[in-house]
């Protein structure tokens, strides 16, 4: 993907992606916030205050109006790392784009009105998605089950729903000054638009606002596990899972794209081993999935399945080894995995094929370090080999390092 | 510079459209070639009138479906997988109340031998009653997680009061129901719909000229016909019998959350009036600004999200207000919606709303179509009505005519919500 990048004298970072395919441009801006810089005992703030960055700034009173009468809809999304704001305009309306991502980079409105019912809206949402769905709440346990010091222990969405009530306007403002900035933050854009022109339009409208002092960044590194960890909960589910999560290196890591095809191996697509094996032939899982966090600090690797009917955790959990004895000890044929790396390349291409995700990618990897990371990344997915997977997978699936969730269902055992 | 002064805002009335082509393969099927895109990346869409409508047994129409490509004379599911797979392609499958798919996306430098194993997938599946057996307890697996949603249960029992529970369009599969499907049932399925009668096919791609060829010679020349008549006409639809309970209440007192479906039948996309609809649906519920968002998320905190939706099946449709909210506020927001629909019916809608609403939706439609992909998705819409990508030429020019007035008279027709169904499912006591 071609970009041109620009820094502004506040220090925001601009990228432009030109496609004259479109009709649209769409704009992506990315603050570098996330849950893991957040107080442990204010937990869920990065994320609420999301929802809050749509109760109007301080000289638009309402985010969503102008832009829907501009033709464009937007959207967010928080995770453990960063903040992501996007939105999608016709070409010819941009500017108004502009105008509302630049004047809630320069200061909210700060209502208590939006604050009181955006709490509301959040704690919806986490009932929605944590607690109203079945195994909807197995990853709350499995985090602090895996960290005990760093910040990934709790999720985006909040430790626990007290912490979202209890968050006051002041924090809400504290917040916004010492992490919204552009010194903070990346701007990228895709479209029909050209450098040049979206320079001068970023010049214009983000250019006047001066650079803050951001809270500089504490985090304590998780200090290496060295036993087992195992936990079991009981709910009303029809079946057992069971959750397996092992702490592995970070996201610019070579273990992370070793990983990355390890992940695919066991479960990526009707074909992989874990779906072969576990659930077809031998019968033990309903659902299976291997994935990796991910994060931009040293993440997880997970596998985690539904139980078929009747089967225990413990044949589950110790098929699920087998399995992983079979990539350190048994044959990792070339085919597979090459199988896999043709398929990161094509899902790599389609993941690249409107402006809205390309403007997306662009800001993810200049905040990882560098955009020009974008077209490396399939060099250095090819370039891992069978012996590395190998390597990588005895280091990494030590009982030491394992972290075990047991999610069974009521009356069981 | 002036912050709190707007810049000047134009509406969009033009849509680029790129051009389709119609051809027919050498057996009959009708093929629509889509060129779009500029990667060297295509997909085909094989699509067949084979939904559950036409099923005689529950679950027929969507095992068919799903055994597909889980077996062949020479290949067995996993090798098939592995295959796609390994070419760096995408295989998908769905099946819904009227259409059945098969689908696939690939790199265009493999696209020859990718098609001649869809091909031989398609044309011979051996329906293993190992891999059925499989999918089977796995279908059943996660139904018992879905019938621990309250979201699933109110759409489940919506839908079998809007068209009632006999009704080819309202049978809904119930666990015991998959069971007695066996491979015989799936074969028999397959020999009657997933032939060239009832089959159509889109191609999308930057090469347009490369792909007319190899889609003939894998299910053209390759697939020859089997007795039907090409294009028979697929059945009548029995009338709708819809139910005449109005109010359904599912008490599962340890959800946390009540799950809430309010609607009525409707029509399909080809009735007169759908289109105007569309436009006071929008403005009800049908995006981040409206009203019922407004009212129900932004001033009072009841949910994480509420939308209605107009849903356009082959013969038949029906409009729907959905909503997942806390559990000692649904009465409350079954009635707000009340009011939202009262207030369509008696006050026009303001020029500053209607403005908003039309411009945003042309950026809808401009979206829509942004992408080969996203124009092939739009297609695949409006085939099953025999409609192509004009149909949203028209759409634009009718958002950028209605008038207020067009508004209330459709909310008056249409939205009037004393003859809707209610359906709340949670922690509800059963006396409520």
């Amino acid at each position: 993907m071609e970009y041109t990048k620009h820094r502004l004298n506040n220090g925001l970072r601009i990228l432009v992606n030109s496609d004259n395919s479109s009709p649209m441009v769409a704009i992506n801006i990315l603050y570098d916030i996330g849950a893991r810089d957040e107080d442990p005992g204010l937990t869920g703030f990065a994320h609420l205050f999301e929802h809050l960055m749509f109760g109007g700034s301080v000289n638009i009173p309402e985010y969503d109006s102008p832009l829907q009468l501009a033709g464009g809809e937007n959207n967010a999304f928080t995770n453990n790392d960063y903040t992501d704001y996007h939105l999608t305009i016709p070409y010819q309306n941009l500017e108004t784009g502009f105008w509302l991502e630049s004047d809630r980079m320069n200061e909210l409105a700060f209502s208590q009105d939006s604050l009181d019912v955006q709490k509301k809206v959040v704690i919806e949402e986490y009932r929605q998605r944590y607690l109203n769905q079945p195994y909807g709440d197995a990853w709350l346990f499995l985090k602090p089950l895996a960290y005990k010091v760093h910040p990934y222990l709790w999720p985006t969405i909040g430790k626990e729903i007290r912490h979202i009530e209890e968050a006051r306007l002041e924090d809400v403002k504290n917040f916004f000054f010492s992490h919204y900035a552009p010194n903070n933050a990346i701007l990228t854009l895709s479209g029909s638009i050209k450098p040049d022109e979206a320079f001068t339009m970023s010049e214009k409208w983000f250019g006047p606002i001066s650079s803050r002092n951001i809270k500089p960044r504490n985090i304590t590194p998780e200090p290496v596990q060295t036993e087992y960890r195992y936990q079991e909960v009981e709910r009303p589910v029809p079946s057992p899972a069971v959750y397996l999560a092992w702490h592995m290196g970070d996201r610019v890591s070579r273990e992370y794209y070793v990983l990355d095809l390890l992940s695919d191996i066991f479960s990526n697509g009707m074909s992989a081993r874990l779906f072969l094996r576990v659930v077809k032939d031998q019968k033990l899982f309903s659902d299976i999935d291997a994935c990796i966090t991910g994060d931009r600090d040293p993440g997880l690797f997970v596998i985690s399945g539904r139980l078929a009917n009747g089967i225990s955790p413990e044949s589950g959990i110790k098929a699920i080894r087998e399995e992983i004895s079979r990539i350190i000890d048994g044959p990792v044929e070339e085919r597979e995995l090459n199988k896999v790396k043709n398929r990161a390349e094509s899902q790599f291409l389609f993941s690249n094929m409107n402006v809205q995700n390309k403007a997306i990618n662009l800001a993810y990897f200049e905040w990882l370090g560098d955009a020009g990371m974008i077209s490396r990344e399939l060099e250095l997915l090819r370039s891992v080999t069978v012996a590395e997977i190998k390597e990588t997978a005895r280091s990494l699936f030590r009982e030491s390092n394992c972290s075990c969730l047991v999610y069974r269902n009521k009356g069981e055992k | 510079m002036d912050r709190k002064i707007r810049p000047d805002i134009k509406t969009v009335t033009r849509l680029g459209l790129t051009h389709t082509e119609n051809a027919r393969l050498s057996n009959g099927i009708p093929v629509v070639i889509m060129p779009a895109g500029t990667e060297p990346v295509c997909r085909v869409d094989l699509v067949f009138n084979a939904g559950s409508r036409y099923q005689d047994t529950i679950f027929q129409s969507s095992l068919t479906n799903q055994l597909i490509p889980e077996g062949t004379a020479k290949l067995t599911g996993g090798k098939i997988a592995e295959e796609f797979e390994f070419y760096g392609s995408y295989f998908n499958i769905s099946a819904d109340r009227d259409e059945a798919d098969i689908t696939i996306h690939s790199l265009e430098k493999h696209l020859e031998p990718v098609l001649r194993l869809m091909s031989d997938v398609l044309i011979h599946p051996t329906f293993p009653e190992e891999e059925l057996n499989v999918i089977k307890a796995n279908r059943i697996e996660s139904m018992k997680v879905d019938d621990q949603r309250v979201e699933s249960l109110a759409r489940k029992q919506f839908n079998r009061l809007i068209f009632g529970e006999n009704h080819p369009y309202g049978v809904v599969g119930e666990i015991q129901d998959i069971e007695p499907v066996i491979p015989a049932v799936l074969a028999d399925f397959h020999s009657r719909f997933y032939d060239q009668a009832h089959c159509r096919i889109l191609v999308t791609g930057p090469h347009p000229d490369q792909y007319l060829p190899l889609v003939n010679r894998f299910f053209g020349e390759n697939w020859p016909v089997n007795g039907h008549p090409l294009n028979t006409r697929t059945p009548e639809l029995p009338p709708l019998q819809t139910s005449q309970q109005v109010r359904c209440v599912i008490s599962r007192p340890d959800a946390v959350q009540t799950a809430i479906r309010i609607g009525k039948p409707l029509f399909s996309r080809l009735h007169p009036d759908f289109m105007g609809l569309t436009i006071v649906n929008t403005i009800l519920g049908g995006y981040f600004g409206s009203r019922l968002m407004s009212n129900i998320r932004e001033e009072k905190g009841f949910t994480y999200g509420i939308a209605s939706h107009l849903i356009t099946l082959k013969d038949s449709g029906y409009f729907v207000i959905g909503s997942t909210v806390g559990a000692e506020v649904w009465e409350e927001t079954v009635s707000e919606c009340a009011k939202e629909m009262n207030r369509l019916c008696n006050d026009k809608v303001n020029p500053g709303e209607l403005e908003l609403v039309r411009n945003y939706l042309t950026g809808q439609v401009q979206r829509s179509v942004d992408g080969p992909f996203q124009m092939a998705d739009q297609l695949r819409g409006l085939w099953i009505h025999d409609l192509d990508l004009n149909y949203l030429t028209d759409f634009m020019e009718l958002i950028n005519r209605i008038t207020p007035e067009e508004i209330r008279n459709l909310a008056i027709k249409y939205l009037d919500h004393s003859n809707m169904k209610v359906v709340a499912a949670g922690p509800i006591k059963s006396s409520d």
